[in-house]
């Protein structure tokens, strides 16, 4: 666990000390303020209509950050240093994760500014915020896992990036699809897009069913890094 | 091959899990009043759905309100999947909200083989009460008795009873005056209604609602302390005595009135109480269990008590301490009485079951008390019970979620300088600062 | 040990229907620096990454000291010191900060990350350096960190790819004095495409040669027939 950390640590801090994840965080937080003033055309002091469009874009921030975990790496040779040390493959997975996890959610924090700017003009509901952020760790634990898996695939950073923009759009845009059918298929395709388990932390419901997918979708992220790893080996 | 089949394994218990969790949802809703989480009663009424059941709400897009209308009604469909639901924007498909003569937003029309029942919010209660009354097939009468100073139903001020009839027809109910100065109880009437009256009832009128509460009919005494109308014609067949005076609780009561009393015993398990908690009576009469020995089909309930010092005050325009002249407390405040005997009919045995809810008191249901503590619960609970359709007792309210912030030109400025201006900048003065001071560090240490 | 710190054997692997290493084996003996020599493409590499647990073999077998490395990589990995060919390292970090890095990789206890940092700073004469940016320094020096972050942990056993490759003609100097200095109290197993290099750090060679091994003999026996180094390095790689 320690090498995790540390695996961990190095990551974060070499995020937050480059012009990257500078611009990165400042551009996140921009947009964030953006999405909240269109939700609050509504003139409603509700907060939904802006964690809906985090949610999405925490996705493509996500591809931005786990693209270094790997690929990055593999591209400027560093990967060799760490995968000869020893450190078991686990450990370098949990800590990848936990670095690019950490990343975004340091990140996703400077956007409590929103929420606060809400309450100083009214009186949000706030159960739906606290589960709008608890829905946010969860979906972003979810997305790095998914995109270590798409970073550990390639040698290229933009290769991993795209992919793993192109894999969760996919995901969204199979919530779409759903709109078209009936029966079986349409609940398919409304379980298997994020958007369907999404809905319920904006409303302020932790759901099972909901938590299951999140959690899921991470379990299947790491074993999919892990596979990927070893096969490229 | 060892990492195909973990693969497999990994996607198996996966999707399995996800099934599972599907099948079995379990939700923490921490939305304001819980708005999200469906009743028990609406479970089990959802549950009782047995065909293709279609809501329909109309809502415009804006503001969320489409959005937690799908959410709630998703939870109605998750209960059982017969109950479908579509959230239409009435400016969007106009023709659509013509055709069902929606003129309103937040308007929801539910259709079940063939009938249609409206429902004016997408709530729970709203929605719920609609279900119910499709389920049912017909809205029943709520019978009140009129003409003796009662408190009005249609009267919106805080003395009046606008809330109770809002109230009944939320579950089901239609509240209807009957004049029984002329004839017999109706027989469409659910149950009758003598809530608050200050002028006597006419022998005609008692005699007709005797004889239709023996008949298995089901009465609803709200007596009037300090008037001229007496209840006890109407409640000594059923074993309970009106004492009339003043109940004072010196230690449940608002304040330092010591007539508002709050009642917070209920002693009986009697279905009326359930999920009361407390009652606010104010400026009520005491009740006195006085069941006949010769009527082993009655039963009385206790529904609620005032505390150990409380008291009747037999002359409270004289004095309101304790004295010889008044009955020591607990005071009763309520009771249900329930007459159950065979009869023998030509078609064969019959349970004849008669059932009466006395309450010593008519102001706790008015507009200016029915919304406080558990009053409304316990009004539809009694209602409720004495129709006997206690297993749909309806969802209390929730608060209402409208949170109006106006985005104000002025509000719109602030939050653009604050989360597109200040909070940026920081972050990246933050991140040049502790850039450069590396380099600086470096620098030296070169 | 027994008489031999690493031992490969039968050590294939195969890209796709390509075969970079095909079946080599040989070993290296405690305190040895050995040499790994071949031209480009000979698998060099490719062996050294299988030696060090970065790649899987397709067949065979590496092992360090008792340990199979496929069986236990973690263990085996903490007794080997790498440095791959032309030293990747994280260019944002201090020399100082990566080295404690990649002792904490390597389960150096927190109470000595600093002091082995430091010694392995010593050892690679990187002191005038310590604080500056790695993506800051030359490539002489970035060499030097690259072969310190090897030392760092202290391990029983070097693995060196191509140590000398793209310096000038001081640094070459510089870098082999220090391995020779290495190679009094390590076991080093060292690859290069130079024939001289290998002769001047090595008293046995490993040639190597489209995945396979030419020759596995001592340096001097290379040189047969009063033919000189070029002759002979011609002849094995015809």
């Amino acid at each position: 666990m320690r090498a995790a950390l540390t695996i961990a640590r190095r990551d974060l801090a070499g995020l937050f000390l480059t012009p990257f994840g500078i611009g990165a965080s400042a551009g996140f937080v921009a947009v964030s303020g953006v999405a909240l003033v269109i939700d609050l055309r509504g003139n409603q002091a509700r907060l939904d209509g802006w964690f809906g469009p985090l949610f999405f874009l925490v996705g493509l921030l996500v591809a931005l950050l786990t693209m270094r975990a790997f690929a990055d790496e593999e591209r400027a040779g560093t990967l060799e240093l760490l995968l000869t040390a020893p450190v078991r493959p686990a450990e370098v997975v949990a800590g990848k994760l936990i670095g690019s996890a950490a990343s975004a959610l340091a990140i996703i924090a400077c956007t409590a500014v929103c929420p606060w700017l809400v309450t100083t003009m009214a009186q949000p509901d706030g159960g739906p915020i606290v589960t709008g952020y608890v829905g946010l760790v969860l979906a972003v634990v979810a997305f790095s896992a998914v995109g270590l898996a798409v970073s550990a695939a390639t040698g290229s950073p933009l290769v991993a990036a795209a992919g793993t923009a192109a894999v969760l759009l996919g995901a969204w845009s199979v919530g779409l699809l759903a709109a078209s059918l009936t029966g079986l298929p349409k609940v398919l395709c409304e379980q298997i897009a994020p958007g369907t388990h999404v809905v319920g932390f904006l409303r302020g419901t932790l759901s099972l069913d909901d938590v299951v997918y999140f959690l899921g979708m991470a379990a299947a992220g790491v074993v999919a890094t892990g596979l990927v790893l070893r096969s490229r080996r | 091959m060892r990492r195909v089949i973990v693969a497999v394994v990994a996607l198996v218990v996966l999707l399995g899990a996800n099934v599972v969790a599907y099948r079995n949802d379990r939700q923490i809703d921490l939305s304001a009043g819980s708005r999200f989480t469906l009743s028990p009663e609406t479970r089990s009424l959802a549950k009782a759905v047995r065909s293709e059941l279609k809501v329909t709400a109309f809502a415009s897009p804006k503001g969320g309100v489409a959005t937690d209308a799908r959410f709630l009604l998703s939870r109605y469909h998750q209960v059982n999947r017969r109950i479908t639901f579509s959230v239409v924007d009435p400016d969007a498909h106009p023709t659509q909200a013509a055709r069902l003569g929606i003129t309103q937003y937040a308007t929801v029309v539910a259709t079940y083989q063939g009938r249609r029942v409206d429902a004016a919010d997408v709530d729970e209660l709203e929605i719920s009460t609609a279900i119910l009354r499709l389920l049912r097939g017909k809205t029943r009468n709520a019978c009140f008795v009129t003409g003796h100073g009662e408190p009005s139903l249609d009267d919106t001020s805080p003395d009046g009873m606008s809330q109770l009839a809002a109230a009944l027809r939320h579950n089901a109910y239609e509240p209807r005056a009957v004049d029984l100065t002329k004839g017999d109880v109706p027989a469409d009437c659910a149950f009758v209604a003598v809530a608050g009256p200050t002028d006597p009832l006419v022998q005609r009128e008692v005699d007709a609602i005797n004889g239709y509460a023996s008949r298995a009919g089901r009465v609803f005494v709200m007596a009037t302390p300090a008037s001229n109308a007496d209840p006890n014609p109407l409640l000594a067949p059923w074993g309970v005595r009106f004492a009339g005076g003043l109940v004072i609780d010196p230690d449940r009561s608002q304040n330092l009135d010591f007539d508002n009393v709050i009642a917070e015993s209920f002693p009986s398990a009697n279905p009326v109480t359930r999920g009361v908690s407390r009652l606010q009576l104010p400026a009520g009469g005491g009740l006195l269990v006085d069941a006949p020995k010769d009527r082993p089909g009655l039963t009385v309930s206790r529904l609620a008590e005032s505390s150990a010092r409380a008291f009747v005050e037999t002359r409270p325009d004289i004095e309101t301490t304790f004295d010889a002249l008044d009955i020591p407390g607990p005071v009763l405040l309520a009771t249900a009485s329930d007459d159950s005997h065979v009869e023998q009919q030509a078609t064969g045995e019959k349970i004849v079951r008669s059932r009466v809810i006395a309450v010593g008191d008519a102001a706790w249901a008015t507009n200016r008390y029915l919304g406080n503590l558990s009053n409304a619960r316990f009004l539809l609970n009694a209602v409720n019970w004495l129709a006997e359709e206690e297993q749909l007792v309806a969802t209390t309210s929730r608060p209402a979620n409208d949170r109006p912030l106006p985005l104000t030109p002025e509000r719109q400025r602030r939050v653009l300088i604050v989360s597109v201006g200040v909070v940026p900048s920081l972050i990246v003065a933050a991140g040049v600062a502790g850039l450069s001071l590396r380099r600086r560090r470096r620098g030296r240490g070169a | 040990m027994t008489g031999v710190a690493v031992r490969l054997e039968g050590l294939t692997r195969r890209f796709g229907g390509t075969t970079a290493v095909d079946g080599v084996s040989f070993d290296v003996r405690p305190g040895e620096v050995l040499g790994l020599l071949g031209p480009n493409g000979a698998g060099k590499t490719t062996t050294m990454r299988m030696l060090t647990g970065y790649l899987r073999p397709t067949a065979g077998r590496a092992v360090v000291g008792d340990v199979v490395v496929a069986a236990d990589p973690v263990t085996a990995k903490a007794s080997i010191g790498y440095m791959p060919e032309s030293s990747p390292l994280p260019t944002d970090l201090s020399v100082f900060g990566f080295l404690k890095y990649m002792a904490r990789l390597h389960r150096v206890p927190r109470a000595k990350l600093a002091a082995a940092a430091g010694k392995a700073i010593g050892q690679a004469g990187l002191a005038d350096v310590r604080d500056r940016r790695i993506g800051d320094l030359s490539k002489g020096y970035r060499q030097r960190v690259a072969l310190a972050q090897a030392l760092v942990h202290e391990p029983a056993v070097l693995v060196l790819d191509e140590p000398t490759a793209g310096l000038d003609p001081r640094q070459v100097k510089e870098t082999r004095d220090l391995i020779a200095r290495l190679g009094r109290s390590r076991t080093i197993l060292l690859s290069s495409h130079l024939l001289s290099e290998v002769t001047q750090l090595c008293r046995r060679v490993v040639v190597l040669d489209q995945g396979m091994v030419r020759a596995f003999s001592e340096v001097a026996a290379l040189t047969s027939g009063g033919e000189s180094l070029e002759e002979a390095y011609l002849r094995l790689f015809r």
